[in-house]
């Protein structure tokens, strides 16, 4: 068979409407371990005085953990979906320390918050901006002293793989690398940027598991009742007690906005 | 599609020079003023090293280290301090000499010495032996970085650890243009980032601040012996080697700052990513 090349088609914000439910189960596993090991990372550079300013903040991944350890977190995030889980999160938590800038990050105006956070922090959304050293600076200009992002891995999750090929045949699975690209590129512009590996647990109902392969296929081909049998199938195997469990793998990457030296050509 | 940079290829190529010219003789010369430097920096980046791991939880006391290309026991010397053995690979005699004479005088009685070169050392023998395998600041001796790495995975069954100074300061690179040698052609730390993760390999980095502190004629035998690499110094290269030592120092004291990529991983996990 000929290999066909796969278009994903751009997710826009109405995807991340629809990804609300699950993606705010993923993140609240283990009591919201994976930002929880994020603050582990960073412990020498915040506390209880830091403002901290979250690009992409989703359901309230980092707004959660992090408001309870700082003075104040500001969330970035475009989809009123998303912004209804920050919400509801915090209410059920008691964080009371935060606002929500409901925004795409590209339009927010960066002079307004310049040198205003300790620390700007993105998760895993830099893959959706196409002018990523852009995005990157303009982190910087709203940091006054650190900027973290962190990033996927590639693929390491077999199960993933698996049913990728299951649904769309021989078509390599789009893997971005999106972990040494953003590396090398903070090193090329001078920065000397440290490395955290975390590795987490996310959780999900297998109905919400299901809904999020049926959302991520439908990026790539139109999910057909058998397509849908498909996932069903692979999600129901593979769970237990009516939870689907994944080790998840991460890099956070942080670097201090002061140190910079000359560009690499 | 990305473009594959074959990053070990390339390290290969600009290495085999510069691992030729910085032998086990060249060492034996540089003993002396490289363990000058170590000591008036009190093991500075040794002692920031063995920091690291103290931050993240990782280093214990029963831990076994081996720290390759060991020097006058720069990183040795610090890990010792606090763990129950410390075994030092160092094929220079000399810089052997000045580690047992540090650690003696440190009343450090946990080392012992292996004195040949990496590559020559037995790793079927030393599989899985240590808890923490280190190199630091000697990658540039190893034109298969790669299979070296591998070699250090195989060595541990815990972690591993390579540091390598970032090029970040004018303050060597200036005295590189005026000497007209050109040493370091590459910025070997953004090589071993991408040849560790070419290998499956996804490092922790922690960049640190390192100063070399060493005495007025422990610098000026430095630069001569560098130079020696490439020519006999004359009497020009002399002043000036001369007139930059005095400038950048301070009561007596010879002063760099710059920093240290300082990478560690956990030896089992491997990917196969991109093999």
């Amino acid at each position: 068979m000929k290999r066909k090349k796969v278009e994903c088609r751009d997710p826009g914000i109405e995807y991340w409407d629809k990804r609300a439910e699950d993606f705010s189960e993923s993140r609240k596993t283990n009591d919201y371990e994976y930002g929880r090991k994020v603050i582990e990372v960073l412990h020498e550079i915040i506390n209880s005085n830091s403002e901290v300013l979250d690009i992409g903040a989703g359901p309230g991944t980092f707004v959660i953990p992090f408001a309870k350890k700082v003075k104040k977190i500001t969330a970035v995030e475009p989809s009123k979906g998303m912004v209804e889980r920050i919400r509801k999160n915090a209410q059920d938590e008691g964080v009371k320390n935060f606002d929500i800038i409901n925004k795409v990050w590209q339009e927010v105006d960066t002079f307004e918050l310049a040198r205003k956070y300790d620390l700007v922090i993105c998760s895993i959304v830099l893959w959706i901006f196409k002018n990523v050293w852009e995005q990157l600076k303009r982190m910087e200009q709203a940091s006054k002293g650190y900027c973290c992002v962190v990033t996927g891995t590639g693929d390491w999750n077999d199960e993933e793989q698996k049913l990728w090929h299951k649904v769309m045949g021989d078509i390599k699975k789009p893997s971005y690398s999106e972990y040494p690209l953003i590396y090398n590129l903070l090193y090329s512009k001078g920065r000397f940027p440290n490395v955290n590996i975390i590795n987490y647990t996310s959780e999900r109902s297998v109905e919400n598991k299901i809904r999020h392969r049926k959302l991520f296929f439908e990026k790539y081909i139109e999910v057909t009742p058998d397509i849908e049998q498909m996932i069903r199938d692979h999600v129901l195997v593979r769970s237990e007690g009516g939870k689907y469990k994944e080790e998840g793998r991460a890099a956070v990457i942080w670097w201090s906005v002061r140190e910079k030296k000359e560009e690499i050509k | 599609m990305q473009k594959i940079i074959k990053w070990e290829k390339e390290w290969e190529e600009k290495t085999i020079g510069t691992s030729k010219v910085s032998g086990t003789d060249y060492w034996n010369k540089r003993a002396e003023d490289y363990t000058n430097y170590i000591k008036t920096s009190d093991y500075d980046h040794g002692r920031k090293i063995r920091m690291i791991f103290e931050n993240a939880g990782i280093l214990k006391l029963e831990f076994e280290v081996l720290d390759i290309a060991a020097g006058p026991g720069s990183v040795s010397i610090p890990f010792a301090e606090v763990v129950r053995k410390v075994t030092a690979v160092e094929p220079a005699k000399e810089m052997a000499k000045n580690l047992i004479k540090n650690a003696q005088e440190k009343g450090i009685k946990n080392t012992e010495i292996i004195n040949k070169k990496w590559e020559e050392v037995n790793d079927t023998e030393l599989e899985k032996k240590f808890d923490l395998v280190i190199c630091s600041h000697a990658s540039w001796q190893f034109p298969d970085i790669g299979e070296q790495l591998m070699r250090m995975n195989k060595a541990s069954r815990g972690y591993c650890c390579i540091g390598n100074g970032v090029k970040s300061d004018g303050q060597f690179e200036e005295m590189y243009r005026k000497l007209k040698i050109n040493p370091e052609s590459l910025d070997r730390y953004i090589y071993l980032f991408n040849i560790l993760y070419q290998r499956g390999i996804l490092a922790n980095v922690r960049m640190i601040d390192v100063v070399m502190r060493r005495s007025v004629n422990s610098a000026i035998s430095m630069w001569e012996l560098l130079l020696n690499k490439y020519r006999e110094p004359t009497d020009k290269d002399k002043e000036i080697i001369r007139n930059h030592v005095f400038s950048n120092c301070e009561k007596g004291i010879y002063q760099r700052k710059s920093k240290m990529a300082v990478m560690w991983w956990k030896a089992a996990v491997l990917d196969n990513l991109n093999k």
